[in-house]
């Protein structure tokens, strides 16, 4: 037979039920004390009325479409710069480091 | 490229997620899709979370585009050990914190009060969300950011501790603490009003 929980140890328990984490055995002796105990079964009922509020409470402001737009379009722009899309050399551009100071390359064939 | 980036079939694209950490990699080799891509999965949250704190749309689009800027120009230190989305969201609260500390004018947004008085909600709803508001500017920040994190944005208290920079156990502690706070304050709130 398990010792009787104060008021002070329900705690705990309280603040895992609200978030539905209090394992089963601890569940059941959290019930048989909120049976017991108005002060505490008030507790309960409060912070979980309290934990569904605040969503309600705070509806998520969303930015405007125009806005997301400007926003993403400035990132891009910071991005071009720090990353500058390089154009591929071209096969001339290729062929120049071997024709540059080599002028009589016709020569070794 | 592109297959690269696309998420695999059913594969979880959350924060923390593998797809997630591909990304990252990705932005930090350079990859505009990824920048992309990362910038399309958390504007909306960076924003709401911005303007939860700063309550002014316009200090909260600069800071949301300020906190996509930074942690650009940062990814390179971003080693991943914690979930991108807690990293941007440490951003977020610092450039907050910077602009809270300059004098503002603080306005009531026509934003907030139109979701207030929605008028399809009923009387008593609206007026309980107002309470409830005028409950949550009582409490300290951190305890108002961590509820804001874990009841209304759902996240877990794992990314949370992250995010406000404490163990998952001190996370949960605060988060407890700040509904008993938000539970008191409230019922002296309604005891005044009956009063």
């Amino acid at each position: 037979m398990k010792a009787e929980m104060r008021c002070d140890d329900m705690e705990t328990f309280i603040d895992l039920a609200v978030d539905g984490l209090l394992p089963d055995e601890a569940k059941q002796r959290l019930e048989r004390h909120l049976l017991r105990c108005g002060r505490c079964a008030h507790r309960f009922k409060a912070l979980e009325a309290v934990r569904a509020m605040v969503r309600q409470a705070v509806p998520r402001a969303e930015p405007s479409p125009a806005y997301v737009e400007r926003a993403q379009a400035r990132l891009q722009a910071q991005f071009e710069a720090l990353f500058p899309k390089t154009e591929p050399p071209s096969p001339t551009q290729r062929q120049l480091p071997f024709l540059q100071g080599d002028t009589n390359t016709d020569s070794e064939y | 490229m592109e297959e690269l980036q696309a998420p695999r079939e059913g594969e979880d694209r959350g924060p923390g997620s593998l797809f997630e950490q591909r990304l990252v990699l990705r932005l930090q080799s350079g990859s505009r899709e990824a920048l992309d891509t990362l910038f399309e999965m958390y504007v909306h949250q960076v924003y709401a979370y911005a303007y939860h704190l700063l309550r002014n749309r316009e200090d909260a689009e600069e800071v949301t585009s300020e906190a996509f800027l930074r942690a650009f120009e940062r990814a390179f230190s971003f080693r991943g050990e914690a979930p991108f989305r807690a990293w941007l969201f440490g951003i977020v609260r610092n450039l907050c914190r910077d602009r809270l500390r300059q004098p503002r004018l603080l306005l009531l947004e026509a934003q907030d009060i139109e979701a207030q008085k929605d008028c399809r909600q009923p009387y008593r709803q609206v007026e309980n969300a107002l309470l409830v508001r005028q409950a949550l500017d009582q409490l300290p920040e951190d305890q108002r950011t961590v509820l804001m994190l874990c009841d209304v944005e759902e996240w877990d208290a794992r990314e949370a501790a992250v995010m406000l920079g404490r163990s998952v156990e001190a996370t949960k502690s605060l988060l407890y603490r700040a509904r008993r706070s938000l539970c008191r304050t409230l019922t002296a709130m309604l005891e005044d009003d009956e009063s």
